[in-house]
């Protein structure tokens, strides 16, 4: 039978970071609702289910796992976790609310070149567990922020123009820049960095030829020492990928499975966050949607499979269950039915 | 679909038939798609690409959910709907505006909340919110100009090209809001895996709308 589903997927992955050291994070379905109102803007859908608990407390259901981990994280420690959790969020597109299944990873403690290469190593074979096509683009906030500091672009125009940055809109930014005052260098020099070429070595050797500032060699040349560390087979480096920088500082990542229309993975180094929640750690991390690998498995079709149990009106129903029971202890997946028509299969027991 | 095509949603009508006629000279033609037929998808197997008609708000939606993986849209779409897609490109055409119209010789008052008649809700509640004006929104889906006439609204915040429907109904524009033109725009999963030949779309589309500047 075709064995790709969500579960499989997610007992994969689960496996996966089990087997990188990582270890469960099980958690109520609730937290305090003031956390999340605090952070409203790291969470992806703002809605948030309330309720308030018997002794008056407002409660909220978990519309993110991150927000609690980092909250239960105590500075000093290295923490390595992993999680599988419901989260409830609106849909985008009808606007109610939605159980979603989400699988993560996050490390909280020292994150250095060697951390980040592992988690990013950790992401990529997170993609292999659900498909052999994938991309996991690649970005940094840190050398982004230093290219927009080189074109005094700032307050409500810097935001406009990251906007059109992450939807790849040229023609705007460039319009955009030169409302601003950024002479035509800057606005080649913006052009160029918007269709920099993806293969992380070209991308990190054409990122050092530009003479942008102190600061942004220096991004460079960290960033550069984290991808050399990585297979680069399915890495492709997009400045495209932005994550709220309120929350998130230096590499941050997303990951794409051709056939889903959207990102399934995505993720980053998340500093900013636990510095506003008083938290002196350092910490990266990503989470898994579940939820969008739908589209995938609506494409596997109709199951197939091992065995299909044919019986009639009259045949005895002990020999449907005996027959059942058989090929369950052959650990063969089965299905009983009066008709077979439509139903792949790759025997049939025919006990009418 | 993940059959090595390209497929792009036009939008019906004629700013559809003036891209494709882009595309066309770009290089990625399917001649099925001007037979006068009620066909609504048509392919060119030799060229790898696949387009399909579809009413022009929904452009959008095709190419968000991956259905298309390129496809045309006004930017008014783009600003009203916030898709989550790749805007790569400004075709120039298609040109408009989106404007607060209202009847000739309107006063604004200031100390009454604004009636404000739209299709496009979005637009108009951003453009009002950042001037911090209180409004009611009316949403309507079509004959807009009919609103203040009606006295259903005392504003309307509309597409305007050439201003004719206005001036035919004794409204002019006050204030725009922003230029329109279509745009291109991109799954941003498709663009991973179609790279090279969504980018050499792109550039030729953008070599001939340069050259008709």
């Amino acid at each position: 039978m075709n064995k790709i589903n969500k579960e499989n997927v997610s007992d994969k992955l689960m496996a996966l970071f089990f087997g990188c050291g990582y270890r469960q994070y099980k958690m109520s379905k609730f937290e305090e609702y003031g956390l999340y109102a605090e952070n409203r803007s790291f969470l992806p859908s703002k809605s948030i289910i309330t309720f308030t608990d018997t002794d008056g407390r407002l409660m909220a259901l978990k519309p993110d796992v991150t927000l609690s981990i980092v909250k239960n994280s105590r500075d000093g420690e290295e923490y390595k976790l992993f999680y599988n959790e419901s989260v409830y969020r609106t849909d985008r597109n009808t606007n109610t609310f939605a159980e979603i299944t989400q699988t993560g990873l996050e490390y909280i403690g020292d994150v250095d070149t060697a951390r980040l290469s592992e988690v990013l190593t950790i992401a990529e074979l997170s993609l292999d567990c659900i498909s052999a096509d994938t991309v996991l683009d690649i970005s940094h906030l840190g050398i982004l922020s230093s290219l927009l500091d080189s074109l005094y672009i700032s307050g409500k125009a810097r935001k406009t123009l990251l906007s059109y940055i992450e939807n790849k809109n040229t023609h705007d930014a460039v319009k955009l820049c030169r409302e601003n005052g950024v002479d035509e260098k800057g606005c080649a020099l913006l052009c160029d960095f918007m269709a920099l070429d993806p293969t992380p070595d070209k991308a990190c050797e054409i990122l050092k030829s530009y003479n942008v500032s102190d600061d942004f060699a220096k991004e460079v040349a960290d960033f550069s020492a984290v991808l050399s560390s990585l297979d680069k087979s399915k890495l492709r480096v997009d400045f495209s990928v932005l994550n709220d920088t309120n929350y998130y500082n230096g590499i941050v990542f997303r990951g794409y499975v051709k056939g889903v229309p959207s990102a399934v993975l995505s993720g980053g180094c998340y500093d900013m966050l636990m510095r506003r929640m008083g938290k002196n750690s350092s910490a990266v991390g990503f989470a898994v949607y579940l939820d969008r690998l739908e589209d995938l498995y609506a494409k596997n079709q109709r199951p197939v499979y091992d065995v299909c149990i044919l019986y009639g009106d009259k045949t005895d129903s002990s020999k449907v269950s005996a027959a059942i029971r058989a090929a369950v202890s052959d650990n063969k997946t089965c299905t009983a039915v009066k008709n077979a028509d439509g139903v792949l299969y790759t025997q049939l027991n025919d006990l009418r | 679909m993940n059959d090595g095509f390209l497929n792009i949603a036009l939008p019906k009508g004629r700013l559809g038939e003036k891209v494709y006629a882009m595309l066309e000279e770009a290089g990625f033609e399917c001649p099925a798609v001007l037979e006068n037929s009620r066909k609504l998808i048509f392919e060119n197997a030799e060229k790898r690409v696949r387009y399909f008609w579809v009413k022009p708000s929904d452009v959008a939606i095709y190419v968000e959910r991956g259905a298309a993986d390129l496809g045309v849209c006004g930017k008014d779409i783009l600003l009203e709907y916030k898709p989550d897609v790749y805007e790569l490109l400004d075709l120039k055409t298609g040109i408009c505006r989106m404007a607060v119209a209202a009847p000739n010789g309107y006063v604004d008052r200031t100390d009454k909340v604004l009636r404000v008649a739209t299709k496009f809700v979005h637009i108009a509640s951003e453009f009002y919110r950042k001037k911090g004006r209180q409004t009611d929104i009316i949403k309507l889906n079509g004959s807009i100009e009919i609103a203040p006439i009606l006295n259903l609204s005392d504003v309307i915040v509309d597409i305007v090209e050439t201003g004719t429907t206005l001036k035919e109904n004794d409204l002019g524009v006050i204030e725009t809001i922003t230029d329109i033109s279509a745009r291109l725009i991109c799954n941003k999963s498709s663009y991973k895996f179609n790279t090279n030949a969504v980018n050499t779309l792109t550039k030729r589309l953008s070599e001939i709308t340069e050259a008709k500047k």
